[in-house]
């Protein structure tokens, strides 16, 4: 149907595209600027230009010599673990914790929720320090009597990375709210056939879910790709099992060292740009590919919750 | 979309990655062995932990020569101990990782600091060290360690170092009708450079840059604490443990420091980018400025040649050739350490001769020894002449370390500067402003 | 649920008559598999949330460096200082973002949900660049940021100077900084309800409209009269989730304006953090933490009691 070119409708287009480049043009910024050296970085406020074709910046994130030992593939590795691991466990706890939370009546439950609750209003920093006290006294790991002293617990360890952060409370509340917008027909059907609880869930829900748990995987796949704080502190000892988010920060720290510039003082911007390009790029395919899915989950989730 | 048998193959891949991951973790082997039960050393199997230790990344090639003599040294008298580095950050980061790991139970062995030694000296969170280098201490410049020297004792040596000097654009200063080799030696003759540098300049460039006030950031206050130094004018008492920041001294420096600010380019003063601050003049838009060491290459490096130093401008009543400590990597061994004695030595080893002939090459920083630093000036281009001229024979100028609430402190002195470089009200006044501003910082800290 | 109940107990295997254990737990059923699923999770979260939360408390009464000392009761006195300047100013940062922020954020989210749902071309494309930048690393983007409101050599400014007007010194400027702080978040976090509000615009049929225009209802009245309405719920959503984000920004302050002239763009998530770790005060900062809670708390009633209000009257 072809649409007759009204000034609104020209309007409209250039209220969107200028708003899209807008949103747009740091990151266009921070991927041409990965591509200068100093010099032109710093020539052209407005858009740094390359005059050359300056690979350099990427060339030395695979440079042995150059400082940090760079394993891209590796923190690659070790960040799809975690983002399949908090994606999973959290999802499957929110999944039943929804469920108990609405389809069980008993005492105690609404309570239940309400303790769950309290921990959103607090900011994420209460829960830094003591969470690393109890990862490194940790009884009975890595070298912690079973009182937990003396050794270093799980810090620098995988179960630091995987312990901590298992139950979601954000996750439990979406799943509750759309557990409330699905009849119960379907699940007394199911049980009337016989079905279990854990059958139920299978057959029933999780169908039905997929439009809020697609959001969850998303959510939680980004954040958990992007989570660099926790990992900076539990794990920076061991680059074996360093995420991609921390590995890019270490890279950050180390080139500075490597250029014999006090750190701190100086930064190199377009090495930070070229490492954050680096970082961004597999979510921006992830999210292109995905982003049907992504919209027709938020779409269903809008609808029902 | 997905039909549930899709969704079943993808529960499947993902608690098969879930294990892997679980099994991935029972297998890794802890990269720091147990440290067995505490109490005393065993001569076999002790392992030093040292944290951001500058020159002994194991990973890094350009560092092998260094970490090598170090490990000579210290190899020398244990022959069983071992040393694994961890780059734990800079700054506030190192800083959080140190917090964390003290209440965690986790510190390391040896630690690196720039800042942040006496307050934590003073809470015994590290060994003295008075005794493990008394024999060479007549080699240690003073200066380079004074900030980890607190109530007497010394709970650091500073294992590389750096200081400032001053930076001059020959290009810019041509340009505006000056002779390019003649360096202001005094205040007075730095401000009439400038004036006539920024007159001439009309708008294209300037005659100074000056690195101002930015919320609680020290990047600008290093700065004004060499102008202070050689003015003699301390920002504090008691080893840097109260503010004086109504030091009469101080009021000749502010007035300068006023008056040198209206040559600078416009808005750059605020600038909290110091990359971008001082870039200004290497692209030709300012002729003059305080620097660290690390201009030399930095300079070459965003394609200015031939850029001149020379020593700081000096008051013209009563100045003291003066610079100040900067890029100072101070070493410390941590109290609670399972290892002291090798922990002491271990620093120790950073300062023979060997090893700091060898800081310049493989880490592009100052050694921090007198002897190095004879032996490096002879082999030195002009430029690194004049820095190590500095650290040699000049007064070293270290920030003041607060005890409590230092970024509180120092937010009060940026603001000082703030209103100093934005107002025209009297130096006097905003001095007293700032000095009970700060006395009540200090007098809430719990 | 007596009707399922009924057909349960009717589906039963006829076997020897159930014990008075199997009936117990046949009545109790529900109770069991709640309690079932809920108890390692509530286990769980007490150990990582509640315990630090306790903790937390515990901390705040009290002055600890955390350099091999032990923490030493003081009562109230770190909730004191919080009285004292700058604390106040702090205080009111925070609540001024956050609502700025939110309302900015979710109003524009709302209009240019609006335009996209027009049948434009390339919609896909433009809702993509909108929700891009949610992806990005908070801390890498805040340095990109910075590069337009550099003072000397910023974009801003070299756009003023090629306009031939004076330069603005940015960063010195209050409004300014705190405009561009809320700017940077509003740019973060657009993406989010932009495609939230999309899909629940879209999901509106469009008889209803249609319905209307012929009964002579112009474009602003369809707004005000049927969009609005029918979007109530996601926006109260969008709304309620807002609200804990905005409240804890962190990066973007450090990095750009580094709390800003004379701490006034520093937030508590910044106080907070130097707190503990630069001026090595954990008591304050934990006390900080604590009333960071109670405000957002404090907020979070306040928005649910606004929004149901609204809700039992439409």
């Amino acid at each position: 149907m072809r649409k007759r070119l009204t000034i609104g409708r020209v309007l409209v287009y250039i209220a969107l595209i200028s708003g899209s480049f807008i949103m747009a043009f740091p990151l266009i910024y921070s991927l041409f600027g990965s591509f200068t050296d100093l010099e032109d970085f710093y020539a052209n406020p407005w858009l740094p230009i390359p005059h050359k074709l300056y690979l350099e910046n990427y060339r030395v994130m695979f440079n042995p010599a150059f400082g940090a030992r760079i394993q891209l593939g590796q923190w690659i590795f070790n960040t799809v673990i975690r983002c399949a691991w908090y994606i999973v466990i959290p999802g499957a706890v929110a999944v039943l914790a929804g469920y108990a939370l609405t389809r069980l009546k008993f005492r105690g439950r609404d309570l239940a929720f309400t303790y769950l609750l309290s921990s959103l209003m607090v900011p994420g920093i209460v829960f830094l320090i003591p969470t690393y006290v109890m990862m490194a006294r940790f009884p009975g790991a890595g070298g912690n009597s079973w009182w937990g002293q003396g050794g270093h617990g799980f810090v620098n360890q995988w179960p630091a990375l995987l312990i901590p952060g298992l139950v979601n409370v954000f996750y439990i509340f979406m799943l509750r709210q759309t557990y409330y917008t699905i009849p119960l027909d379907f699940e007394e059907a199911a049980r009337v056939d016989g079905a279990n609880t854990l059958q139920v869930l299978w057959t029933v829900y999780l169908p039905m879910l997929k439009p809020v748990l697609t959001v969850l995987v998303i959510f939680q796949f980004v954040a958990i790709w992007n989570d660099f704080q926790w990992p900076l502190i539990v794990s920076s000892g061991n680059p074996e099992i360093w995420t991609l988010a921390l590995g890019i920060q270490r890279m950050l720290f180390v080139g500075a060292q490597a250029k014999g510039i006090p750190q701190g003082t100086v930064q190199d911007y377009p090495f930070s740009f070229a490492l954050a390009t680096v970082a961004i790029l597999p979510l921006v395919i992830l999210f292109l590919r995905l982003q049907r899915y992504f919209v027709e989950g938020v779409q269903g989730f809008a609808l029902r919750g | 979309m997905w039909s549930s048998k899709l969704s079943r193959r993808h529960f499947l891949q993902a608690s098969s990655i879930a294990i892997t991951g679980a099994a991935l973790a029972a297998c890794t082997p802890p990269p720091v062995p147990q440290a067995g039960a505490a109490g005393a050393p065993s001569t076999a199997a002790v392992e030093l932990i040292g944290w951001t230790v500058h020159g002994m990344d194991p990973a890094n090639e350009q560092f092998k020569p260094h970490r090598e003599a170090v490990l000579a040294h210290f190899n020398a008298k244990y022959p069983n101990a071992t040393f694994t580095h961890m780059e734990m950050g800079w700054d506030e980061v190192l800083r959080q990782n140190l917090v964390t790991a003290l209440l965690g139970g986790t510190p390391p062995d040896i630690i690196v600091g720039e800042n942040y030694i006496q307050p934590y000296a003073e809470q015994n969170a590290f060994l003295p060290m008075d005794e493990s280098v008394a024999d060479i201490k007549s080699n240690l410049i003073e200066g380079t360690y004074a900030a980890a020297v607190t109530g007497g004792k010394m709970y650091g040596v500073s294992q590389l170092t750096g200081c400032f000097a001053f930076e001059r654009n020959p290009n810019v200063i041509e340009q505006a009708g000056l002779d390019p080799d003649a360096p202001p030696a005094t205040w007075n003759e730095l401000l009439e450079q400038a004036d006539l540098i920024t007159k001439a300049g009309k708008e294209a460039y300037y005659g100074y840059t000056l690195q101002g006030p930015v919320g609680f950031l020290i990047g600008g206050i290093l700065r004004f604490a060499v102008y202070s130094k050689t003015a003699g004018a301390d920002m504090s008492k008691d080893d840097g443990a109260t503010p004086w920041f109504n030091n009469p001294k101080s009021e000749q420096v502010l007035a300068f420091l006023r008056a040198i600010h209206k040559f600078t380019p416009p808005g750059l003063s605020f600038n909290p980018d110091e990359g971008q601050v001082y870039t200004q003049l290497f692209q030709g838009v300012s002729a003059m400025q305080i620097c660290g060491s690390w201009h030399v290459n930095w300079a070459k490096d965003l394609g200015l040649d031939n850029a001149k130093y020379s020593a700081i401008p000096i008051p013209d009543k009563d100045g003291i050739p003066a610079t100040g400590v900067v890029g100072n990597v101070i070493l410390s061994a941590m109290a609670k350490s399972k290892y002291p004695e090798e922990a002491l030595y271990f620093c120790r080893s950073f300062l023979e001769d060997d090893v700091q002939d060898l800081v310049y090459p493989t880490l592009g920083r100052m050694p921090s020894t007198r002897s190095s630093l004879e032996r490096l000036k002879t082999n030195a281009d002009e430029a690194n002449q004049m820095f190590i001229d500095l650290l040699l024979n000049a007064d070293l100028g270290v920030l003041p370390q607060w005890r409590k609430d230092p970024q509180k402190i120092w937010t009060v002195y940026n603001e000082l500067i703030t209103k100093l470089l934005t107002t025209e009200t009297p130096v006097l006044t905003l001095m007293d402003e700032a000095q009970t501003a700060a006395e009540l910082v200090v007098a809430q800290a719990v | 649920m007596s009707s399922s109940t009924n057909e349960m107990a009717i589906s039963m295997p006829k076997t020897a008559a159930p014990s008075r254990w199997t009936r117990w737990r046949f009545r109790h059923r529900q109770a069991i598999e709640g309690w079932l699923i809920l108890t390692p999770i509530l286990l769980y979260y007490s150990i990582f949330f509640l315990f630090p939360i306790v903790a937390n408390l515990y901390v705040s009464f009290t002055s600890w460096t955390g350099v091999y000392d032990s923490p030493r009761w003081v009562g109230l006195a770190n909730y004191r200082v919080y009285l004292n300047p700058p604390y106040p100013l702090i205080l009111f940062n925070t609540t001024l973002f956050a609502v700025v922020i939110l309302v900015f954020q979710t109003g524009l989210a709302f209009f240019i949900a609006l335009l996209l749902n027009e049948k434009v071309f390339g919609r896909g494309l433009y809702r993509a660049l909108f929700y891009i930048p949610t992806l990005t690393s908070a801390a890498i983007m805040a340095q990109v940021f910075f590069a337009f409101v550099s003072p000397f050599d910023g974009i801003f400014n070299a756009i003023l100077k090629e306009l031939d007007r004076p330069i603005v010194v940015w960063t010195i400027s209050t409004f300014w900084m705190r405009s561009f702080i809320i700017l940077y978040s509003i740019w973060r976090g657009l993406g989010g309800p932009v495609v939230l509000f999309l899909a629940a615009l879209q999901g509106i049929h469009r008889e209803i409209y249609e319905a209307a225009m012929v009964d002579g209802a112009r474009g602003r009245d369809m707004l005000l009269y049927i969009t609005l309405p029918l979007l109530r719920p996601m926006v109260i959503f969008v709304l309620v989730t807002g609200m804990v984000g905005s409240f804890q920004i962190f990066e973007s302050v450090l990095l750009i304006s580094n709390g800003g002239p004379s701490n006034t763009t520093n937030v508590m998530l910044l106080q907070i953090y130097n707190d503990a770790f630069v001026n090595t005060r954990l008591g304050l900062a934990a006390a900080g933490a604590m009333i960071t809670g109670i405000v957002l708390l404090a907020f979070s009633i306040t928005n649910m009691r606004l929004l149901s209000r609204g809700q039992a009257s439409s």
